[in-house]
């Protein structure tokens, strides 16, 4: 019997009239064999998870040549709906994973698409809670979950109606270091069940222990392959050359050091915030300097009030207790606005026009001065050849570095990065670091909320780590800043 | 091997329009709140102006859905949001009037065109937004009939009830409903258009 | 174990209840809030149902004051306490309908045979609530640091541009979660065409027809006599 669970023969796609994705790609995975597949962004990962789960061509419409095998069977007579019984697949954003409200319903949401008894489903919901350990989310809501749990539940929610192969894409970029911890446990328990898993991501460290092979993807081709013993000998050098991030974990005591004290610029003294003014605190008697064209790290785990931070920071929020000052002055939450800015996760938040260009003279007032203004940050960001587009057009880090053009135009002197690394690979990585360095020299002080510990590593700079600071969670401690 | 492009609604095309008519409902809901304090004085014209708003998202969604049974499932979402609200009656309404608008615009085949849809909308919000107006009128009646016997009468009760102020309302509908087609129109080739997400309209 | 109610009893309660109150006078609009509050006790909010209490008590109250007074404006606080009590009941029975889960929600539209996927889309819509929420505040902070947000005074005297900066991220985001959402929804077979299961029992409960019972046994009573001449 042949165990090849899924077999690309000279796959060669593109999406409506582009360039081709994959080009004459073959693969071949093994049953039971676990996959990591990854590369630059634009290699063709994700859509390489689109082929298997059925995606493509089903939902994504485009010109595909070349044969596909799921389980010996030539996907080609596959249903859209078929597909979903061979294949589970698990995405980056748990928020448009999920269809119920409950972590029961949601559990049992796909085999009751397919028609399942009900008795067999509760039986299959029963095992795989008990064997990821989510037992004790039975009764919850989805809204009240961390994003690691909700990772778990998506997870579980593919487990229950048992397919023989599973798909994740990008499946850490959501997740902190104890979230990747638990998927990767995840994932061994898959394997040892005797599941075939594909990840395709950037992420790589936390699957060190589990993978048995990695598949490296450029333009849409196998460029190399190894197993996992091979992987785990390549130098330092060699990844680089590669684009692929670190396979070691970094710890967070790597990065925590002492650093000369300079003239405060920016001091927050006994500051105290919340989600508002009448809420419990999330982080109380905060004493924190910062001089100016420093860049500082923040890291911690998720729901402890980094957000709420970054908001109080840049005046969105007002503090509940303590202040913030700037050059030895109390800013108030309105003179906060005026210096600070704020550059989410998703840049998609933080557009609203149509174009380039448009989008950085959008709230000012359209002097020459503006407009030599733009045009030399356009300029400088890569940017300057894009500028009548759309800016729903650009990729991900192009509409990053836009988003950081039009903070650059209000000329803050405090800039918040909140997680820009998320799904970036190394090579992009890297270009932000220098970016966010090239800007600190110029004067602007830089706060960065991060889990990417890879990432804050890259700077040499200091990194402040927040415990849980309030009482209402589980240890109570205090803020702990290390120097 | 592509796909069969069909003429009905596939599941995708269903999570959509549900999606879309969520934000509109919500839209109408906290514009609606907004002009609440004005009722008094500004009621004729007070859901001309919320519905102004709910144009852009809907012609968004009929955009890109592009489909027969948009209009009506619209109708019918909102139907059952407002069943749900405690006014049931409405879902009838809404259901009606989303059929109509399916036959306009599938006897001009106009999916996609700006001219049908706003014919087609306008009639649905004709009917959608008479009822809510002779719905509040009937409740305030009730109310004041209740009050004369405790000796309080109101002179606004004429703006509800007087057939002058009724076709004012009218026609500040239609117009709210055909301005505010045009101008989702036109946000429409502004951004998502030019942004590639909704085939050229 | 909370006692649930079938949804479909508890959209059958709501639809009756919402042409009730159309016809109920001011003394019996007072009781069918007492009604809803006991509704509410039964489907075990009982928090919910000390708040909703306090706030009729004090419209109840407020009404008593108005009726008593001669001046004007109070009446128009009648006015007000009549709104508050004619949309309690109903705003109460939805409140106990949104703590349905969402498998049970479908289970029961599923034995209504409405279709399959208007069943889903409702579903998933009344899920999105919450979500579209989130994401607008979102959007809000940077517009909010950029000056262009609704809540700005300022930007009151341009609405149709305050409008556009709402309404382009806001659409554009929706339209990413709509495309993810249904995406994922294939990959769990949302296109199969067999009949679809449920973890659910759709079997009314004995309990359920008691409620039933004592509803109408409730209505009818509050109906012929006039308990409160108010």
């Amino acid at each position: 019997m042949i165990e090849t669970a899924i077999k690309l023969a000279n796959i060669t796609f593109s999406y409506d009239a582009e360039e081709p994705q994959l080009k004459n790609l073959s693969l071949e995975i093994e049953k039971g064999e676990c996959v990591l597949v990854t590369g630059a962004s634009g290699c063709g990962k994700t859509t390489l998870t689109r082929l298997i789960n059925g995606l493509i061509p089903h939902y994504y419409e485009g010109e595909l040549t070349g044969e596909l095998h799921l389980n010996g069977k030539n996907a080609r007579e596959l249903e859209e709906w078929e597909y979903g019984q061979q294949v589970g697949s698990v995405f980056q954003d748990a928020r448009s994973q999920f269809f119920t409200s409950n972590v029961l319903d949601e559990l049992a949401f796909a085999s009751e698409n397919y028609g399942l008894e009900a008795e067999r489903i509760n039986q299959r919901i029963e095992a795989v809670m008990k064997q990821n350990q989510i037992d004790y989310l039975k009764k919850r809501k989805l809204a009240q979950l961390s994003s690691g749990e909700k990772q778990k539940v998506a997870m579980g929610a593919v487990e229950v109606h048992s397919p023989e192969i599973f798909v994740l894409d990008e499946p850490s970029a959501n997740l902190d270091n104890q979230g990747n911890a638990q998927l990767a446990a995840t994932v061994k328990q898959l394997k040892q069940a005797g599941k075939t898993i594909l990840i395709a991501d950037h992420r790589i460290h936390y699957l060190m222990e589990v993978v048995d092979r990695v598949v490296y993807l450029a333009k849409g081709e196998v460029k190399a392959q190894w197993t996992i013993d091979e992987f785990r000998q390549l130098s330092k050098t060699a990844l680089h050359s590669f684009d692929i991030r670190e396979k070691q974990e970094v710890y967070i005591s790597e990065l925590l050091r002492e650093e000369n004290r300079e003239p405060a610029f920016l001091a927050l003294q006994n500051l105290t915030i919340g989600y508002h003014r009448l809420a419990p605190s999330l982080i109380k008697d905060l004493n924190l300097t910062l001089a100016k064209g420093e860049i500082v790290l923040i890291t911690g785990e998720n729901g402890l009030g980094k957000t709420t931070l970054a908001r109080t920071l840049c005046g969105l929020n007002k503090e509940q207790a303590g202040s913030i000052n700037i050059n030895g002055q109390m800013q108030t939450a309105k003179k906060r606005r005026e210096k600070c800015w704020f550059v989410l996760q998703d840049a998609d938040y933080q557009l609203f026009s149509d174009s380039v260009l448009n989008e950085l003279l959008l709230g000012t007032k359209k002097t020459e001065e503006n407009l030599v203004k733009a045009e030399r940050l356009l300029k400088e960001l890569n940017l300057w050849k894009l500028k009548d587009q759309h800016p729903a057009t650009l990729s991900g880090g192009q509409k990053q570095r836009l988003v950081f053009a039009v903070g650059l135009m209000r000329e803050p002197e405090l800039l918040i990065l909140d997680e820009p690394t998320s799904g970036l690979d190394a090579g992009n990585m890297r270009r932000v670091q220098r970016m966010i360095v090239d800007y600190a020299n110029k004067g602007i002080t830089f706060v960065i909320i991060t889990h990417d510990l890879e990432f804050a590593k890259g700077f040499g700079r200091r990194t402040i780590q927040l415990e849980k600071a309030v009482s209402s969670k589980l240890q109570p401690s205090d803020l702990a800043v290390f120097k | 091997m592509k796909k069969k492009k069909t003429a009905t609604l596939i599941s995708k095309d269903y999570l959509t329009i549900g999606l879309y008519t969520v934000v509109g409902f919500v839209v109408m809901m906290v514009l609606s709140m907004a002009t609440l304090p004005f009722m008094v004085w500004f009621y004729p014209y007070a859901t001309a102006f919320v519905l102004f708003f709910t144009c852009p998202i809907y012609l968004l969604m009929a955009f890109k859905v592009g489909k027969k049974g948009t209009l009506l499932l619209f109708g019918a979402i909102n139907g059952v949001f407002y069943a749900i609200m405690g006014t049931i009656y409405i879902l009838p309404i809404t259901l009606l009037g989303g059929f109509i608008g399916e036959v306009i615009l599938a006897k001009t085949n106009g999916y996609r065109k700006l001219g049908p849809q706003t014919i087609a909308f306008t009639i649905y919000n004709l009917l959608y937004g008479f009822s809510n107006y002779i719905i509040l009128a009937i409740s305030a009646d009730y109310y004041f009939k209740m009050m004369e016997n405790t000796g309080y009468t109101d002179n606004h009760l004429e703006y509800l009830t007087d057939p002058f102020w009724i076709m004012i309302s009218t026609v500040a509908l239609i117009a709210a409903i055909c301005l505010g087609c045009l101008f989702g129109y036109k946000l429409l080739n502004k951004h998502f258009v030019k942004a590639g997400v909704i085939k050229s309209a | 174990m909370k006692k649930s109610i079938d949804p479909r009893i508890q959209f059958l309660l709501l639809i009756v209840q919402s042409v009730l109150v159309l016809c109920a006078g001011m003394g019996q609009l007072i009781l069918l809030n007492v009604f809803a509050l006991f509704y509410l006790v039964y489907a075990g909010l009982y928090q919910t149902a000390c708040k909703m209490g306090a706030v009729i008590a004090t419209t109840v109250a407020l009404y008593g004051y108005m009726l008593l007074s001669d001046q004007q404006w109070v009446k128009f606080l009648g006015f007000l306490c009549f709104l508050v009590l004619r949309f309690g009941p109903v705003i109460i029975m939805a409140r106990v309908l949104q703590e349905v889960p969402t498998g049970r929600l479908m289970a029961a539209m599923q034995s209504l045979r409405l279709p399959k996927n208007f069943i889903l889309t409702l579903a998933v819509t009344l899920r999105f609530f919450p979500i579209i929420k989130m994401e607008n505040d979102t959007i809000q902070m940077s517009a909010r640091l950029r000056g262009l947000s609704y809540s700005q005074p300022r930007n009151w005297l341009r609405p149709l541009q305050v409008f556009e900066y709402t309404f382009v991220p806001l659409m554009m985001r929706t339209m990413k979660i709509a495309d993810e959402l249904t995406a994922s929804a294939m990959t769990k077979g949302i296109d199969c065409p067999d009949q679809r299961t449920s973890i659910y029992q759709t079997r009314l409960t004995s309990k359920d027809l008691i409620l039933v019972a004592f509803f109408i046994g409730y209505m009818v009573c509050i109906f012929t006599f006039n308990f409160l001449e108010v």
